[in-house]
C-alpha cells in the first residue's frame, strides 16, 4: 500500500536493499561470492540467535545454495547435507558454495539475498548501518532532511518534487510540487539513475544547507532554492479533512459532536499527538470518537504499546511469549485519553502484520471501542532491529510473539497452536478493491496536500466511516437518554 | 481553670486565635536580620490586603516582609530554624508560620505588616505544610516522616493527629465539606479526612506522583504533579516525546473526591503542561486566575505557566530561579513567585505576561559544592528539553517509589523501583546490578541517559556527589523505646535467619550482589540488595514493587532461612526493621 511512510524510507534509503559489498563485487566467481559469505553467515547466526522461529540452520544453508544457483540435485544430495553439517564459519560457507555451483551461474546478488530474506518466517529485512539511522530518525520522528518526496520522471529523464511536506523546510524555502531537480550542491544531476545520487545529496547534518537549481516542467526559467535542512515534523494524526496548511477539519458530519482521527503510523510521537489534540476536540465539542487505523503502514511494538496505554485504563493489554516459551504479561497503566467517550476503531485487511493488529485487538477485548471493516490477520510476530557484527548491517527479524486474549486466537490444530490469528471487526462492512483505493487516495491527498486543487480531495463513499458515524450516533443518542 | 474560663470567655465575643491572644503575655520583640549575608530560599507566601507579601524563608527560619506598592523588603524577622509554609486568617489579623526543624506552629498577630509573635505551638513531627479552617481557629499540618495529619486547635494548643498510610506534604481544607485533602510528598496518594471528628474518610491513588501544589475553585480541586510511565524508556525518543515523564495539572471533581462510591481520576480532567521543546519540568505551586485560567510555577525550568488556552495550550514566563510558590492579588493582575534558589521575589504583570521586577530579599553568599549540587538536583535543565530533574524521581532526594525502564541496569524493558537517594552516600555499589562502582559514575549515567540531557562537566557531577552526601540515612518509623522487646527478638531473628550476609549493619546493605531467587525480564539475577535503613516508610518492595507487604518481601527471597521463619519470629523481624 503506498503510504506516505514508505514514501520517506524510499526517499530517505533509495531503492530497496543495499548491499554495498556484494554490489560492488567484481565479476569472477570467487570474487563474487567472497564479500557475501560473511555477511550470509553472519545473519545465520543471528536468526539462530534471535528468531522466534528459526529455520534449521540446515535448511538455511539450502536455501542459501538454491540461491546462490546450486542446482537442487546436489542440494538434495546426501553427501552436500553432511557437508553443510560441518560449516562451522564464513570461510566454509564461502568454500562450499563456490566449489558447488556452476561456474556460468548468473545470479544478482542483492535480488537473491532479498528473496531469501523474504522467504523465511516472520518476512526478514536487511538494511545497512546507515540507513537504519534513517530508519530510527523516522520511528523516532526526528527525521532530519529537506521534506520532500522524489520520484524519477521518465520523460524528462530528471528526478522530480512528488511532494514537498506541509511545514517542511523545502516547501518553505519555495520548491513547488513537480519541479524537476537540475542541480544539486553545483552537482548536475541530469540523466536517467539519478535518484539515489539526489537522495545521498539532499541528506545531510540538521542546521546545514543545501542548494538546488530546479524548474517546472514545460518551463525554461530555473530557479536556486536553499534549503536548511531540519527536523521534519511528520505528522502522524490527521483529522478529516485539510482546511489549509495548518489547520483541519475533525467532524465528518458538521452537526454531531463525532472526532474523527486518521493514524498514518504510529510512532514515538503518537501519543503526544493525541495528547495534544484530546483538549482541542474538547473544545470543539466533540464527545465520540473515529479512531481510523486502516492503511497504516506499521509499528514497533513499543511505540503500539505506549498508545494503548494512553488509550485504556489499568488493565492487560497482550502477552508476550519469547524464545524460552515464557510469557510476560502486558498492562495499561490507570487514566486514558478520551475518558469515557464512545469509540469506534476502522480496520482493514491493509494493517495485517504491522503491528496495528494489536492495538484494535486490545481496544475490543478491552470494550474500549467498537471495530468497524474487515478483518484483520496477524501472524504475532515482533520483529526488533539486530545490528550485524563488523557493520554488516542491521537485521530486521521476528524474536517475540505477541499473544492475544483467547477471542482472537485460533484454535489448535493437531500440529499444535497455530500461530496466526484474526482480529474481526464487531461491524463486518466490506469494500470492493475499487473503492478501497478511492478511499486511501482521499486520505493521501489530505494528508499530503500536493495542492488545494488535488482533485482527489473530493470526497468518497466511505461506507466504513458511515458505519462508524452511524454506530456513535447511535451511542451519543443512548448516552444522552442515559444521562437524562 | 480561671485561664480556661477567661478563654471559653473571649471566645464568645472574638473570632481569630491572634485577638484572643492578644491579651496573653510573652509577646517578644523579634531581630531584624534583613542585612544579614544568608541564604534564605523562600518556600510560602501570603499576601495581605493586596499590600504586605509575607515570605517564609526555609533556609534562615526568617520570614521577609515585601511591601509589595514600593518594592522594597521592609523587614525581615528571624523566627525559627527552618520555615516550610506560612498562611493569613482571611481576615489577614492572624499569621501561622510553620517550622520544619522546630516541629513548631508558630501563631502572629498581624497589623499593617507588622507581626507579633503571640505563640509557639508543638506541631506533628517533621511538619510540611498548613491550612486554616475558615473561622481561624485551626490549622491542619503534614506530617512528613511522621505520616500524620495534625489538627491544631490555635486557641488552646490543642493538637489531635490523624495517622496516615503515607508521608503526607501539601494540604488543603476543602470549603463547606468539613473535609482535608492531603497529598503524598512522594507518591501519588491523597487522603481526605474529616476535620470535626478528626478521622479519615477516603484514601484515593492518583495516577501521579511528586505532588507539589493544590489549589481550589468552586468544586474543582487542582493537583500538580507528574507521571512516570514504566511503560517508555529512558531513550531519547521517549523523553523528547513527553512519552516518559509527564508534568501535568489535574482537575477534580471534589463531590466525586469526597464521595467513596465515586471514581473522581475518572470523572477529572488532566492538563499536560510539558510538550516536546518545552518539558517544563517539575511543575510546583498553583494559582488560580480570575479569567478561569491557572498559573503554575514550573519548578525545575525556572518558568511560569499559563493557561490552559481555549485548545490546551500554555504559555511560559520565565522567572527567577526553581520557583516554587505563587500567590495573586485579588483582582487577578499581579502574581508574586518565591524563586527558591534565586532568594527573590518575581513581580509579574498577569494581562502582559511579563516580569515586572525580581526583587532580591538579601545579601547571600557565594554558593559551595554542596550549594551548587543542590541547585542542580532541582534543575530540570539538566535533562533534555526540561521535562525532568533529579527530583523528578527521587523526589526531595527520596523517591517517587515507582518503576522506571531507564538503562542503568544494562537492560530496557526491565523497570524498577526508583532507589532513595537518603544515605546514598554510604549505599554503594549503585545501580540494581551494582554496576556503578563510584557515586560519579551513576549521576553521568542518570545525567547522560536516564535523563538524556548530554554529558555533564566534572564540575557539575562533583557539585551533585557533594550535594548527595548530605543527604541522611532515612528515619526509624519506630523508636527503639516504642519497639523495645520486640525489636531486640526481631535483631535476632535477622542475625540467626542470615539476613545481614547481604544487608549489613549499619547501612543494612553490602557491597556484593546476590541471586536470592529473583530476576527481571532479561533474566538479571545477581542483584544489589537495597539498603532497609527506613524500610518502614516504604510502600512496595523487591525491584520490580512486586508486593507491597514487607512481610511478603521478606518471604519472597528464596533463602533456606526466610522459608523457615515463623509467625512469630516474622513479626518481630517487621518490628525490628520498623526501627532500622
Amino acid at each position: 500500500m503506498p503510504r506516505l511512510f514508505s514514501y520517506l524510507l524510499m526517499l530517505a534509503i533509495g531503492s530497496g536493499l543495499i548491499l554495498p559489498r556484494l554490489a560492488t563485487a567484481a565479476d569472477e566467481k570467487d570474487e563474487r561470492s567472497k564479500p557475501a559469505a560473511p555477511l550470509l553467515w553472519a545473519i545465520v547466526k543471528t536468526i539462530e540467535e534471535r528468531h522466534i522461529a528459526p529455520p534449521s540452520r540446515q535448511q538455511m544453508l539450502l536455501d542459501i545454495g538454491r540461491a546462490a544457483g546450486i542446482p537442487s540435485d546436489v542440494l538434495e544430495s546426501e553427501s552436500f547435507k553432511m557437508k553443510l553439517d560441518q560449516i562451522k564459519n564464513a570461510e566454509d560457507l564461502l568454500a562450499l558454495m563456490v566449489a558447488a555451483r556452476p561456474a556460468n551461474k548468473q545470479i544478482n546478488p542483492e535480488e537473491a539475498l532479498r528473496k531469501l530474506l523474504q522467504s523465511w518466517p516472520g518476512r526478514l529485512d536487511l538494511v545497512s548501518e546507515k540507513d537504519f539511522k534513517v530508519v530510527e530518525q523516522l520511528n523516532a520522528n526526528r527525521y532530519v532532511g529537506t521534506g520532500i518526496q522524489v520520484r524519477t520522471n521518465a520523460e524528462e529523464k530528471l528526478v522530480q518534487v512528488m511532494l514537498a511536506f506541509p511545514n517542511g523546510p523545502a516547501r518553505k524555502a519555495g520548491l513547488k510540487t513537480d519541479d524537476l531537480i537540475l542541480e544539486v550542491e553545483g552537482i548536475s544531476v541530469r540523466g536517467a539513475g539519478m535518484i539515489r545520487k539526489v537522495v545521498d545529496l539532499l541528506r545531510g547534518e540538521e542546521g546545514s544547507t543545501v542548494t538546488l537549481v530546479v524548474r517546472q516542467p514545460g518551463s525554461e526559467e530555473k530557479r536556486t532554492i536553499s534549503i536548511v535542512r531540519s527536523v521534519i515534523p511528520l505528522q502522524t494524526v490527521f483529522g478529516y479533512e485539510r482546511l489549509s496548511e495548518e489547520s483541519w477539519n475533525y467532524k465528518p458530519l458538521a452537526d454531531q459532536p463525532i472526532a474523527y482521527v486518521h493514524l498514518s503510523g504510529i510512532r514515538s510521537s503518537t501519543l503526544r499527538e493525541l495528547r495534544q489534540l484530546e483538549p482541542r476536540l474538547q473544545a470543539q465539542g466533540c464527545k465520540a470518537l473515529v479512531l481510523d487505523l486502516r492503511f497504516e503502514s506499521g509499528a514497533r511494538l513499543h511505540d503500539v504499546t505506549l498508545l494503548a496505554d494512553g488509550l485504556l485504563d489499568e488493565g492487560p493489554l497482550w502477552k508476550i511469549r519469547d524464545r524460552s516459551n515464557t510469557t510476560r504479561e502486558v498492562r495499561s497503566d490507570r487514566d486514558s485519553l478520551f475518558g469515557e467517550w464512545p469509540m469506534v476503531v476502522l480496520i482493514n485487511p491493509t494493517i495485517s502484520n504491522t503491528g496495528m493488529e494489536w492495538l484494535a485487538a486490545a481496544l475490543k477485548a478491552r470494550g474500549r471501542a467498537v471495530l468497524v471493516g474487515e478483518p484483520v490477520e496477524s501472524n504475532s510476530f515482533v520483529t526488533e532491529h539486530v545490528h550485524l557484527p563488523d557493520g554488516l548491517g542491521v537485521l530486521a527479524l521476528p524474536t517475540s510473539r505477541v499473544v492475544l486474549p483467547e477471542q482472537f486466537q485460533p484454535r489448535m490444530t493437531n500440529a499444535g497452536p497455530k500461530s496466526k490469528w484474526t482480529v474481526k471487526p464487531d461491524e463486518l462492512v466490506k469494500v470492493e478493491q475499487k473503492q478501497r483505493q478511492e478511499i486511501v487516495a482521499r486520505i493521501l491527498a489530505h494528508e499530503s496536500f500536493r495542492s488545494a486543487q488535488d482533485p482527489a480531495l473530493k470526497p468518497v463513499e466511505d461506507p466504513q466511516l458511515a458505519k462508524a458515524l452511524d454506530v456513535l450516533k447511535a451511542a451519543l443518542k443512548q448516552g444522552g437518554a442515559k444521562d437524562k | 481553670m480561671k485561664t480556661h474560663y477567661h478563654l471559653g470567655a473571649l471566645l464568645l465575643f472574638l473570632v481569630t486565635p491572634a485577638a484572643q491572644a492578644a491579651d496573653e503575655p510573652g509577646t517578644k520583640e523579634l531581630p531584624n536580620v534583613a542585612a544579614k549575608r544568608q541564604w534564605r530560599q523562600p518556600v510560602a507566601l501570603a499576601l495581605a490586603a493586596n499590600r504586605w507579601l509575607f515570605i517564609a524563608n526555609e533556609r534562615s527560619g526568617s520570614i521577609s516582609v515585601l511591601d509589595v506598592e514600593s518594592g522594597q523588603v521592609v523587614r525581615e524577622v528571624q523566627v525559627g530554624k527552618q520555615l516550610v509554609d506560612l498562611r493569613l486568617t482571611s481576615d489577614i489579623k492572624s499569621l501561622v508560620v510553620l517550622d520544619g526543624e522546630a516541629a513548631e506552629a508558630i501563631l502572629f498577630r498581624h497589623q499593617d505588616g507588622d507581626l507579633t509573635l503571640l505563640r509557639r505551638f508543638a506541631a506533628p513531627t517533621d511538619p510540611r505544610r498548613l491550612d486554616l479552617s475558615a473561622d481561624g481557629k485551626q490549622a491542619v499540618i503534614t506530617g512528613r516522616w511522621s505520616r500524620t495529619l495534625g489538627i491544631l486547635d490555635l486557641l488552646d494548643g490543642g493538637l489531635k493527629t490523624i495517622p496516615l498510610s503515607f508521608a503526607p506534604q501539601e494540604v488543603r481544607l476543602l470549603p463547606g465539606a468539613d473535609a482535608i485533602a492531603v497529598a503524598d510528598a512522594f507518591g501519588g496518594r491523597l487522603a481526605v479526612c474529616e476535620l470535626t471528628a478528626g478521622t479519615p474518610r477516603v484514601m484515593r491513588e492518583l495516577p501521579g506522583h511528586n505532588v507539589r501544589g493544590l489549589a481550589l475553585r468552586g468544586e474543582q480541586l487542582f493537583v500538580t504533579h507528574q507521571v512516570l510511565s514504566r511503560l517508555a524508556r529512558t531513550t531519547f525518543d521517549d523523553v523528547h516525546w513527553g512519552n516518559l515523564l509527564t508534568n501535568n495539572v489535574r482537575e477534580l471533581h471534589i463531590p466525586d473526591l469526597l464521595n467513596p462510591k465515586a471514581d473522581p481520576v475518572r470523572t477529572s480532567r488532566l492538563h499536560q503542561v510539558g510538550t516536546e521543546g518545552q518539558g517544563s519540568g517539575d511543575p510546583a505551586g498553583v494559582a488560580c486566575l480570575p479569567d478561569g485560567r491557572l498559573l503554575i510555577v514550573l519548578s525545575g525550568t525556572d518558568q511560569v505557566a499559563f493557561g490552559p488556552g481555549a485548545e490546551g495550550e500554555w504559555r511560559r514566563l520565565a522567572v527567577g530561579r526553581r520557583p516554587t510558590a505563587v500567590v495573586v492579588s485579588s483582582n487577578g493582575r499581579r502574581a508574586y513567585v518565591a524563586n527558591t534558589f534565586g532568594d527573590s521575589i518575581s513581580v509579574v504583570d498577569v494581562e502582559r505576561l511579563a516580569v515586572v521586577k525580581e526583587i532580591t530579599l538579601g545579601p547571600t553568599p557565594e554558593p559551595d559544592d554542596k550549594e551548587r549540587g543542590r541547585r542542580l538536583f532541582f534543575n530540570a535543565r539538566l535533562s533534555h528539553d526540561g521535562w525532568l530533574s533529579c527530583h523528578s524521581c527521587h523526589t526531595d532526594g527520596h523517591t517517587s517509589e515507582l518503576l522506571a525502564d531507564t538503562h542503568s541496569d544494562g537492560s530496557f524493558g526491565t523497570p524498577k523501583r526508583v532507589l532513595s537517594l537518603l544515605g546514598v552516600a554510604e549505599t554503594g555499589p549503585w545501580g540494581w546490578n551494582g554496576s556503578f562502582k563510584d557515586l560519579r559514575s551513576q549521576i553521568r549515567q542518570s545525567i547522560s541517559s536516564t535523563m538524556q540531557g548530554g554529558k555533564p562537566s566534572d564540575q557539575q557531577v562533583r557539585d551533585l556527589e557533594a550535594f548527595l552526601r548530605t543527604l541522611p540515612m532515612p528515619r526509624a518509623t519506630l523508636s527503639q523505646r516504642e519497639s523495645a522487646g520486640a525489636s531486640i527478638r526481631g535483631a535476632a531473628v535477622f542475625a540467626e535467619h542470615g539476613c545481614r550476609k547481604c544487608h549489613a549493619p549499619p547501612t543494612y546493605t553490602t557491597s556484593e550482589v546476590y541471586d536470592v531467587g529473583l530476576a527481571d525480564e532479561a533474566g538479571l539475577r545477581q542483584l544489589n540488595p537495597p539498603s532497609l535503613r527506613g524500610v518502614g516508610l516504604r510502600s512496595v518492595f523487591l525491584h520490580d514493587n512486586r508486593t507491597t507487604s514487607l512481610a511478603e518481601a521478606v518471604r519472597l527471597h528464596q533463602t533456606k532461612s526466610s522459608a523457615r521463619m515463623s509467625d512469630k519470629e516474622m513479626q518481630d523481624l517487621l518490628t525490628f526493621l520498623k526501627y532500622l
